[in-house]
């Protein structure tokens, strides 16, 4: 089965600025793609909108051909994780997985197993609240692989992570993106998204300014660090 | 650091949350807003010479506006000290004001003195505001038409200012205990209204009386008074302000005592 | 469409299951309803039947109600829970319509207990005082009482989709219903066209005589509609 997510001449204002101008870029199956910028370049707001969290003031940004709003059992098709945990601080973190469980039909039984998958197994009972950073980002990444979706859409998944959690993270997209799913996931980070991503797609002050598989993007470039600042440093000095 | 620095950090912080911009409108446009409505019933009661239908005169159609700005009051002890448990956006790990508070001004009793202080100039501020504006507003709907002014507007006014004040006090006070802001703000506007369980309590017991709001209503009430034998207003003032004293004692000693 | 609305609003009884502020709000509305009623009974100036009694507390039980239906919102916009929600359930108008329904649920067994425990400490109280107890038929004002302390917190619901904010929503709505209300009607007989007037012939009758308990009820629910639409249509609209 084929999942495609497509982002075409997407334009985003917010009062008179344009924060997103014709930002167009696919995410194929079988593939880890990395949308790769500064802060503030336009990623977060990119992912929101695919995520159907904003409108679009124009272009068009789908899931295999459907807007998000109109998938009947989303978390099925797309796992997302944004702004870390995005549950109530009061909630368990069992509460929080099974609510959003059962808004899409998943079984229960798929609470606990997320929470083992994700290294939460002993935390179920725990408040959100009181957890740290990166325990906030694993629930964030168990709430993504709740509905075991085909594809995944993650914003800035690393941050918190301690290093064993970003290898964990690391090999957990590989084999997922190896098994046919679709990956797309934002970074400020560089060498995270070099060691992780087959395609990038690289944003600077809400323009794509280059896009391709890793090795085209960076190709005449001795780094991706490189390659980075020449690509968003030039569309900086040209505005 | 001096503590007038901590003043001037408090204020600032306080005083720029969107919460306390709301809170100091409901103080200052709610009483006023709400003394033009009496007003306009007072006249209407005057002219068709029914005034029994009514408040009797402008300045009662002020003192009963009271209780609105009480509401702003209490929002705006709590928002002093509820703003700094709630917690930003999970992104930043979830961390709440009261850390960065603390780290720049370890002195626990000076943060609490500095947000008291604060508080206190809000609200004398607003009742500044306010009290004048609405008794201008209510004597000038009401025209010539209006009864002698009762004795004691002064007084009364001054009253309903210190009122707020505590009630302001008490609020910041409790939302130390509760961290939260939920609880004090259910339980005392709730209880600044007419439904109010103190007076409900004051069927049962002479003793309600002695509870912080019915002592300090009979500070500006006249009356307006909702049940009897109440305390004389110097009393009843006295008599709130030593709740208000006792309450922010036990919050410095449990503020002192938690791990922030 | 049917079957993701039950699915949605089935995680949204899951949810307020998990606040502990729900919980607090619950069972605060009950222990409420124990105290209020034992003091209104105990009081000599009190009335001396136990229906009338419950009756008397509703106005203060209101408040738990309201705050069930403000919380049942307002906490999506702490913690950026809204996205999560957003994203399990993309559809703009099954969220709005899951969660009033969970909250009318909730409410709803919430405002039954309390008048159902206040009835009975109100009885209790009575009969320690020696006030021969009436009884004449079942006590359809009570049920009057429940229907009113569910529909008006939908309001608080409402003002919590428009304002994003626990304790703004909480400010709004209780100062409405508390303090603006009353002072209205001293001073305009239109004042019984306002939500928590009107709302309040289901348990108390119209000394005027101008709106049925009916009308009352149908007045109410206007409110709800308008302030309702207007909330959905501001939900609809805006960016997460």
């Amino acid at each position: 089965m084929v999942l495609m997510l497509s982002v075409e001449r997407l334009v985003k204002r917010r009062g008179s600025r344009e924060i997103l101008t014709d930002v167009t870029f696919r995410a194929t199956p079988g593939r880890v793609t990395g949308l790769l910028g500064p802060n503030g370049a336009g990623k977060s707001s990119t992912l929101r909108i695919l995520l159907g969290l904003d409108r679009a003031d124009a272009g068009t940004a789908l899931v295999d051909g459907q807007p998000y709003r109109r998938l009947r059992q989303p978390l099925r098709t797309v796992g997302s994780m944004l702004d870390g945990s995005g549950a109530h601080r009061s909630r368990t973190a069992r509460n929080h997985l099974t609510w959003m469980a059962r808004s899409n039909g998943i079984p229960v039984r798929r609470v606990a197993e997320v929470l083992d998958q994700v290294g939460l197994g002993a935390a179920g009972g725990t408040r959100v609240g009181r957890f740290s950073l990166g325990m906030c980002q694993r629930l964030g990444l168990a709430a993504a692989l709740l509905g075991e979706p085909r594809a995944l859409v993650l914003d800035e998944p690393v941050n918190g992570l301690d290093p064993e959690g970003i290898r964990w993270i690391r090999v957990l997209l590989r084999g997922h993106a190896d098994a046919g799913g679709t990956v797309l996931l934002s970074s400020h980070l560089m060498t995270e998204v070099d060691e992780i991503a087959d395609d990038l797609v690289v944003i600077a002050h809400g323009r794509v300014v280059a896009a391709g598989p890793i090795r085209e993007v960076t190709a005449g470039y001795p780094t991706l660090e490189d390659a980075f600042f020449a690509l968003t440093g030039a569309t900086a000095g040209g505005r | 650091m001096t503590f007038f620095d901590t003043v001037a950090a408090e204020t600032r912080k306080t005083a720029t949350l969107p919460a306390t911009a709301v809170a100091l409108a409901v103080t200052v446009l709610g009483p006023v807003a709400i003394t033009l409505i009496n007003a306009v019933g007072v006249r209407a009661a005057l002219r068709s010479g029914r005034p029994e239908l009514a408040y009797t005169s402008p300045v009662e159609a002020v003192f009963s506006a009271v209780p609105i700005g009480t509401v702003g009051a209490v929002v705006l002890g709590v928002v002093a000290v509820g703003g700094e448990y709630t917690a930003n956006s999970a992104r930043i790990g979830g961390g709440r004001q009261i850390t960065t508070t603390l780290t720049a001004t370890p002195s626990r009793l000076g943060v609490l003195a500095a947000k008291a202080v604060t508080v206190v100039l809000l609200v004398a501020v607003a009742a500044l505001v306010v009290i004048p504006a609405s008794l201008a507003l209510a004597g000038g709907i009401v025209g010539t038409e209006a009864p002698p002014a009762p004795e004691g507007v002064l007084s009364r006014s001054v009253g309903a200012g210190i009122y707020w004040m505590l009630t302001a006090l008490i609020a910041l006070a409790i939302t130390v205990f509760t961290r939260n802001g939920i609880v004090p703000i259910i339980v005392l506007v709730v209880n600044s209204t007419l439904v109010s369980v103190s007076v409900l309590l004051s069927h049962l017991t002479p003793l309600a009386r002695f509870l912080p709001d019915l002592a300090g209503t009979s500070m500006f009430a006249g009356d307006l008074l909702a049940f009897d034998d109440a305390l004389a207003p110097v009393t009843g003032g006295l008599v709130m302000a030593t709740w208000t004293a006792g309450l922010l004692a036990l919050a410095s000693a449990v503020f002192l005592r938690r791990d922030a | 469409m049917i079957r993701s609305c039950a699915r949605a609003t089935a995680a949204e009884l899951a949810k307020l299951f998990g606040l502990p502020a729900v919980l607090a709000a619950v069972f605060g509305t009950i222990g409420a309803a124990v105290a209020i009623t034992w003091a209104l009974a105990a009081s000599p100036v009190g009335p001396n039947e136990p229906v009338a009694v419950v009756l008397r507390a509703v106005p203060y039980l209101q408040a738990g109600t309201i705050s069930l239906g403000v919380l049942a919102v307002g906490t999506e916009y702490a913690d950026g829970q809204i996205h999560t929600t957003l994203l399990c359930v993309p559809d703009r108008l099954a969220v709005p319509a899951a969660k009033a329904l969970a909250y009318l649920a909730w409410a709803a067994g919430t405002a039954v207990a309390a008048l159902t425990v206040g009835l009975l400490t109100a009885r209790i109280a009575l009969a320690t005082r020696d006030v021969p107890v009436v009884t004449d038929g079942f006590p359809w004002r009570i049920v009057g009482a429940a229907a009113y302390l569910t529909l008006i917190g939908l309001l608080g619901l409402a003002l919590a989709v428009l304002l994003r904010a626990v304790v703004s929503a909480l400010v709004v709505t209780l100062s409405l219903v508390l303090v603006v209300s009353p002072v209205l009607d001293a001073v305009t007989p239109h004042s019984r066209y306002l939500p928590d007037r009107a709302g309040g012939l289901l348990y108390l009758p119209d000394p005027a005589g101008v709106l049925t308990p009916a009308a009352g009820l149908l007045v109410l629910l206007g409110w709800v509609v308008v302030l309702g639409s207007g909330a959905v249509a501001a939900f609809r609209r805006r960016d997460a």
